[in-house]
C-alpha cells in the first residue's frame, strides 16, 4: 500500500534535492566563518579587478588629461585620491557581499535543517512500517 | 476556458514526461536564435557569421549548462566587435568582464536575463522580459535586468558606430573617447535602465501583495509604468522613443505576461476561503485561494476481443473489476 505521508515526505526531499540541494549541501560543509571569508576573498579580488579595469577605461578615455594631471599637479595627491577611491569601492563591495553571503548561509542552514528533519521522519516511518509487518 | 485549461494540463504533463528531451531542444532553439540574431546584427567577422557555426555552437549549448549560452554569446559578440575595431572590443570586453565580476557572482541563475533582454529588445518587445522577470524572479533580478539593458545598448551603439563610419577617426585616444562617450553618455540607456528596473520591482512587489488578482494588477501597473517612464524620459531628455512601437511592444509584452500567468499562477478567486484559528503562541488569519486545475481527459481505449465461442468480452470492465478487488484486499 502506498503511504501518503511517506510520498509527501519523499516529494519534499526530492524537490529540495532538485532545486537547491547541491548548493545547500556545499554550503553546509563549511563553518560560517570559513564560508563567508572564502566568498569575501573572491569579492575582494573581483572588486579589485573591476576597479582596475574601470580605471584603465578612465585612463583610455582621456589619457592626455590624466598624464597632465600627474605631471602638472601633485602626483602624490593624485595617487592618494586613486587609492582612496579604490579602498572605498573594495570595502563597499565587500560589505555588500558579506551581508549577501551571510544571509545565504543562514538560509541554506535552515533549509538543510528542514531537509534532515524530513529525512529523519521518513526513516521513522520506514521503521514503523517494518515493525507492523513483523 | 475549460479547453484552455485542458491544453495547459496536457502541455504540463507532456513536459513532465519528456523533460529530458524537451529541455535540450529548448536550449538549442534559444541558443540558435541568439547566435543568429548576433550574426545578423553584428556579423562583422564573416568567418563566424555563417549559419553552420551558429548551428554547431547551438548544438553544443543544448547539452551544456544554460550559462554556457551566455558565455558563447559574449565571446561571439566580442569576436564580431574585434573585427570592427580593436578599441571597441577593449571597451565592450571591459564592460562584459566588470558586469560578470561584480554582479553574476551573486546570482548565476539570472545570467539568462542578459541574453533574453537584448533578444527581446531586438524583437521590439523588451517589456515582455521585464514583466516576466517581475512575475517569476526576485528583487535582485532588477539588477540582472539593468545588466541586460547595458549589454543591449552597448552592442546597439557598436552597430550604430559601424553604420555611421564613426570608427574612421584616426587617433586611437580619440577613438576610445568617442566610444566611451557614446556608451556612457547614452541618455536612452539611462532612461531604459530606470524604466525596466522600476517595472521589475513594481511587478514583483505588487504581485506579492495580499490583494485579489495581484498578478493581473501587477502586470497592468508594470506595463503602464514602463510606458510612462519611457515617455517622460523622452520628454525630459529627448531620447527619441518611438511612441507607436513602444505601445505595441508593451501590448505584446503584456500578452506574453498573460500567458506566463496562465501557466504559473492561475487562481480561482471566486472560491477564496478565509479561516481563522489559534495555537498556544499565535492567532492565524489564513486566506486560501484554490488553483484552477483540470485533469486532462484521458483517452480510454476499449479492447474488445471475441472469444472462441463467439461471445464478446469487454476487457476494460474486466480490468476495472480486478482493480476494485485488489483495492479491497
Amino acid at each position: 500500500m502506498i503511504s501518503e505521508q511517506r510520498v509527501i515526505l519523499m516529494s519534499r526531499l526530492a524537490m529540495h534535492e532538485k532545486k537547491e540541494g547541491e548548493e545547500n549541501k556545499a554550503i553546509g560543509t563549511y563553518f560560517r566563518s570559513d564560508y563567508i571569508s572564502l566568498r569575501l576573498i573572491g569579492s575582494v579580488i573581483a572588486s579589485a579587478l573591476s576597479f582596475a579595469l574601470c580605471f584603465a577605461l578612465y585612463v583610455l578615455y582621456d589619457s592626455e588629461a590624466f598624464i597632465d594631471s600627474i605631471y602638472q599637479s601633485d602626483a602624490a595627491g593624485v595617487i592618494q585620491k586613486i587609492v582612496l577611491y579604490f579602498a572605498i569601492f573594495v570595502i563597499g563591495y565587500s560589505l555588500i557581499s558579506y551581508i549577501f553571503f551571510a544571509v545565504r548561509y543562514r538560509k541554506a542552514r535552515t533549509r538543510l535543517k528542514v531537509y534532515f528533519n524530513n529525512l529523519r521522519r521518513l526513516q521513522i516511518l520506514y521503521q514503523r512500517e517494518r515493525k507492523e509487518r513483523k | 476556458m475549460t479547453k484552455l485549461l485542458e491544453i495547459r494540463e496536457s502541455i504540463k504533463s507532456f513536459y513532465g514526461k519528456y523533460e529530458n528531451f524537451i529541455l535540450p531542444v529548448l536550449k538549442f532553439i534559444l541558443a540558435l536564435v541568439t547566435f543568429l540574431t548576433i550574426n545578423g546584427k553584428l556579423g562583422f567577422m564573416e568567418k563566424f557569421a555563417k549559419f553552420p557555426i551558429a548551428l554547431i555552437l547551438a548544438l553544443l549549448c543544448s547539452f551544456l549548462p544554460m550559462n554556457f549560452i551566455v558565455i558563447a554569446a559574449a565571446v561571439l559578440c566580442l569576436l564580431h566587435v574585434y573585427a570592427l575595431s580593436l578599441e571597441a572590443v577593449a571597451v565592450v570586453g571591459i564592460i562584459f568582464i566588470v558586469l560578470f565580476l561584480l554582479y553574476f557572482r551573486f546570482s548565476p541563475k539570472d545570467t539568462l536575463v542578459v541574453v533574453l533582454l537584448p533578444l527581446a529588445f531586438s524583437m521590439k518587445i523588451p517589456c515582455s522580459v521585464a514583466l516576466a522577470i517581475g512575475l517569476l524572479g526576485t528583487p535582485m533580478s532588477a539588477i540582472s535586468t539593468v545588466c541586460g539593458v547595458i549589454v543591449y545598448y552597448t552592442l546597439h551603439f557598436v552597430v550604430g558606430l559601424s553604420k555611421s563610419n564613426g570608427i574612421e577617426i584616426s587617433e586611437m585616444a580619440t577613438k576610445f573617447k568617442s566610444i566611451i562617450d557614446g556608451i556612457v553618455g547614452n541618455k536612452g540607456m539611462l532612461v531604459a535602465i530606470i524604466a525596466f528596473a522600476a517595472t521589475v520591482l513594481a511587478v514583483y512587489f505588487i504581485r506579492r501583495m495580499n490583494i485579489d488578482h495581484a498578478w493581473t494588477i501587477a502586470m497592468i501597473v508594470g506595463a503602464l509604468l514602463n510606458i510612462l517612464i519611457l515617455f517622460v524620459g523622452d520628454l525630459a531628455l529627448s531620447t527619441q522613443v518611438p511612441v507607436l512601437g513602444t505601445i505595441i511592444g508593451t501590448i505584446i509584452g503584456f500578452g506574453v505576461a498573460v500567458v506566463i500567468k496562465f501557466f504559473a499562477f492561475n487562481l480561482d478567486y471566486a472560491r477564496t476561503e478565509k479561516v481563522q484559528f489559534e495555537d498556544d503562541e499565535y492567532y492565524y488569519y489564513v486566506k486560501a485561494v484554490p488553483k484552477v486545475t483540470l485533469a486532462a481527459s484521458d483517452k480510454k481505449v476499449k479492447k474488445v476481443r471475441v472469444s472462441e465461442n463467439g461471445s464478446v468480452r469487454n476487457t476494460v470492465r474486466e480490468n476495472a473489476a480486478h482493480k476494485e478487488v485488489r483495492n479491497r484486499s
